[in-house]
């Protein structure tokens, strides 16, 4: 038998003819073009990218700043009914407010501006500051200080760009005495929703984010897991197992308004867990992020080459020696990367958590996964439906916020991905 | 060829993929002391067979065994055969070098450990030592246990692998074609070390390289399309065998 | 027998197969030259027969190489690697059955000295032809790979031995009466005992034909062979 064909009958190829070389430089062409293609369209993404976070960036720096105005307080005029022995721990705050120091503040403010300007400048929270600030030394009030308070939303607005005529010529007649100045707006990132957005903070829906994520981890990471283990290892390869992949396959594609209806169906109609809380909003995304880690942990499992398998089964591992020493640790990066697009997905996710009830205005953060709460994206969206002007930068920063959180979780994993590979 | 009764006695056996059969009525005696060599041409089932002897083939999904097989006459494919003891009996060295992507030590320490054959920290040690020792590749690697296995070389990460497949002290050694990624510098050594361990352990080799067969083992199987076309005595086999397809194949004239 | 996968491999074996062939004709060749010279007292002839040994030895230096080259290049297995073993042993034999040829030859100036005729001499020939025709049987038994066929000529050894034994017989009785031509008549003596030889040698092929073409050794066949 001879499978060697004569070669003598062909003549030797020319490579040299006008029509190869054409060939040749249209080859290169195409070569050149598509990567161009290519870098354009990772240019295209990253310019995107970019504008996002660029506007989000610019947009929401002025939610993490607040504007003070310069204020002079006479407490020794104002006063306040104290006992200073008061002034320790906890009881400081109510023998305060029971002095009446709200209105002192109110009455320095008309003293100081007028009482026109003077009722609308300040902050509904301004008097707070004043409050820690006595806290933090009592001897201020048997003297006259100036202290630089929060001013109103509307002046705020103005003073950080283009607010209304009234508020512009506020600002500019303060800025003319030099009297406003700029600060970090702590409260913003230590309190929760409030609805004077000079007020409002981030940290209720950050928790309850927070917390939620942890829930939905707690959840979908063990059991999307088990659920891949069982049926890379160990399920037979049949008609049923089919059906399964097939329905994890469609459930990751399942709109998520139908997980939250679900949610709202099962956890609260039936189990009556209560509402808005994380406990259900974790369960909820829970549901939505099983499969994808179902998914992508059974492609972690499947790269694992099965020389490893043979060589543990060689030596006379057990089935379940053979996953939990060889398989799981190999698949492991790729369960995690899998876990991190499946919790940013979560994370990122809003309308399941609108149908459960996450989206009540809850003024105070959540101390428990039972409290009421809201997340991060449903703060986005609360804030951005909000009339007032003020809360336009707060959904900005809210959004950076989100990033933020979001690029944390990601590096965290990233992190650990890293650590499990160099184990090995 | 020996006055001990043989380590395992395989009888009629058959082996169906689904409805492919296999292995069709194979019988082979694997002797203690001795190195059996199977050879044959791709897809004549050595390798499956070989994979029936420690049941890897239980592994494969609609993979049918039928027939006896016994280690020291007892069936190991028997409801009351326990499949891992059998394979820390019957252990295994694979075509590729499959080294786990752990430490040197961790690799051979491994099998022991889930056994539990060393009560202590220093007889695992031993354990190690002796097996890498055994193996040809202690003096290579001695200062850098804790190096990666698959850091080695190919020929270093076979023998690691043999070592691993000999610190569950097993009975028999089953080889599916261990050098058939590795330079003839390797394959010497690997060839050297079936020498050295031949007598302590039953060794069953599956080989493409027919010069390898001879040169390692004793007695020679030839299949051809799932079936056991001659068994005898290696030098028999190479130099006068009886069947036509064994002598086509051998020469070099197999279709 | 079925091809080679490797069809160089088929050429290398048919090459080898070839030049034994080759050196055998030429050593029957030889014989016969011999023989004839011997006859005649044709010292021309004599010593063209002692010249071409030399191709002989050529042929055999070939047959090594060649025999070398296939067992490090394609390493052999069974049958082939019997049967280049086999080549290489009949080719050392071959080249010895050209030496006695050649010893013959060279005895052929000696004999032929004086002017009466030795009456033995006569019955020289029949035997040379019969060894003769031993190597060439033992050479067509080795071309067709018939092992029946080396058989016989192991068995025709014998015939050859007895007729040695009666030329022997005959060359003594006749140096006994004759006692003038004893020198010759031990030259004579020689070329029977070389004659004699060559049928070893034949019977030598014979067995290694039988070796390559089934493994075994012809001594299991052939029981008490004196």
């Amino acid at each position: 038998m001879s499978n060697a064909a004569p070669f003598s009958t062909r003549r030797p190829t020319d490579w040299a003819t006008p029509a190869m070389q054409s060939r040749v430089r249209r080859r290169y062409r195409a070569e050149r073009r598509f990567r161009l293609l290519g870098l354009a369209a990772v240019t295209l993404s990253g310019a995107f990218l970019l504008f996002l976070l660029g506007s989000m960036l610019l947009r929401g720096a002025g939610g993490f700043l607040e504007t003070r105005v310069a204020m002079p307080i006479d407490f020794a005029r104002a006063s306040l009914d104290v006992d200073p022995r008061r002034l320790q721990g906890r009881a400081a705050d109510l023998a305060l407010a029971g002095a009446g120091l709200e209105g002192a503040v109110d009455d320095a403010a008309v003293a100081a501006f007028g009482p026109d300007l003077g009722g609308r400048i300040l902050s509904d929270g301004a008097w707070l500051r004043v409050r820690e600030a006595i806290k933090d030394d009592p001897s201020v009030l048997s003297r006259r200080v100036v202290m630089s308070l929060p001013v109103a939303s509307p002046i705020d607005v103005a003073a950080k760009g283009p607010g209304s005529v009234e508020a512009e010529a506020v600002v500019a007649s303060l800025r003319s005495g030099d009297l406003l100045s700029t600060g970090l707006n702590r409260e913003f990132l230590l309190s929760a929703d409030s609805t004077d957005p000079t007020r409002a903070g981030i940290w209720g829906a950050l928790k309850g984010s927070i917390l939620t994520m942890l829930v939905t981890l707690l959840l979908a990471f063990p059991i999307g897991l088990l659920a891949a283990l069982y049926l890379e290892e160990y399920a037979p390869k049949n008609r049923w197992t089919d059906l399964i992949e097939v329905s994890i396959n469609n459930l990751a594609a399942v709109p998520s308004i139908i997980f939250g209806l679900l949610g709202l169906a099962l956890f609260l109609g039936t189990f009556g867990l209560p509402r808005s809380a994380p406990l259900v909003g974790g369960l909820t995304l829970a549901l939505l992020t099983m499969p994808v880690i179902v998914i992508a942990s059974r492609n972690a499992i499947k790269a694992v080459p099965p020389s490893i398998r043979d060589a543990a089964l060689g030596v006379g591992a057990s089935p379940i020696q053979v996953v939990f020493h060889h398989v799981l640790p190999l698949a492991l990066p790729g369960i995690l990367t899998g876990t991190i697009i499946g919790m940013a997905r979560a994370l990122g996710e809003t309308a399941p958590l609108l149908m459960i009830g996450m989206r009540a205005f809850i003024a105070a953060p959540p101390d428990g996964i039972t409290d009421p709460a809201t997340v991060l994206p449903v703060q986005v969206f609360l804030w951005s439906d909000e009339v007032g002007r003020g809360f336009v930068e707060k959904t900005s920063a809210a959004i950076v916020v989100l990033l933020v959180f979001l690029l944390a979780m990601n590096a965290l994993a990233i992190h650990l991905r890293n650590r499990f590979e160099t184990r090995w | 060829m020996s006055n001990h009764p043989p380590k395992i006695t395989a009888t009629h056996v058959n082996v169906w993929y689904g409805a492919k059969k296999a292995i069709d009525d194979v019988s082979i005696d694997i002797d203690q002391d001795s190195v059996t060599a199977l050879i044959g041409p791709s897809g004549c089932g050595k390798s499956t067979f070989l994979r029936t002897l420690n049941r890897m083939n239980d592994t494969v999904a609609n993979a049918r065994v039928q027939g006896d097989i016994r280690l020291d006459g007892e069936d190991i494919y028997s409801p009351d055969m326990d499949v891992v003891q059998l394979r820390a009996r019957v252990g295994m060295v694979f075509q590729k070098p499959n080294p786990f992507p752990k430490s040197i030590y961790e690799n051979v320490a491994y099998g022991p450990r889930i056994h539990g054959l060393a009560s202590s920290r220093s007889e695992l040690e031993g354990i190690v030592q002796t097996s890498l020792k055994r193996a040809g590749l202690w003096e290579e690697v001695k200062d850098r246990l804790s190096d990666s296995g698959t850091a080695l070389s190919g020929g270093q990460q076979q023998r690691l692998c043999i070592a691993r497949a000999i610190a569950v002290d097993p009975e028999v050694i089953l080889m599916d074609e261990p050098c058939s990624a590795l330079d003839p510098i390797a394959t010497a050594k690997i060839e050297e070390l079936i020498h050295a361990l031949k007598g302590r352990y039953a060794i069953a080799i599956v080989t493409h390289n027919m010069q390898q067969a001879a040169r390692v083992s004793q007695r020679t199987a030839f299949f051809h399309l799932g079936q056991l076309v001659e068994y005898g005595a290696t030098t028999e086999i190479f130099t006068n065998p009886r069947e036509e397809r064994t002598r086509d194949y051998i020469t070099g004239r197999y279709g | 027998m079925n091809e080679h996968t490797v069809k160089a491999f088929d050429a290398d074996i048919g090459e080898l197969r070839g030049l034994i062939s080759q050196m055998g004709g030429l050593a029957e060749e030889q014989i016969g030259k011999a023989m004839l010279a011997l006859q005649r007292g044709d010292r021309a002839l004599a010593t063209q027969v002692r010249a071409e040994d030399k191709a002989i030895d050529a042929i055999e230096a070939e047959v090594e190489r060649l025999a070398v080259r296939i067992i490090a290049l394609r390493a052999p297995l069974a049958n082939d690697l019997r049967e280049v073993v086999a080549a290489l042993k009949i080719a050392s034999v071959l080249e010895r059955i050209g030496d006695y040829a050649k010893n013959i030859a060279k005895r052929v100036p000696l004999i032929d000295d004086t002017g009466d005729r030795i009456e033995p001499i006569s019955v020289l020939p029949a035997m040379g032809r019969m060894a003769s025709e031993m190597v060439h049987d033992a050479l067509d038994a080795f071309a067709a790979r018939d092992s029946d066929a080396a058989v016989r000529v192991c068995e025709s050894d014998t015939a050859l031995d007895d007729f040695y034994d009666s030329i022997f017989r005959t060359l003594v009785t006749f140096m006994v009466e004759n006692p003038r031509t004893i020198s010759q008549v031990a030259h004579l003596l020689f070329v029977a005992k070389n004659l004699e030889r060559i049928g070893d040698h034949a019977g030598n092929v014979a067995e290694m034909v039988y070796f390559a073409a089934t493994g075994t050794q012809i001594a299991d066949r052939l029981p008490a062979k004196s």
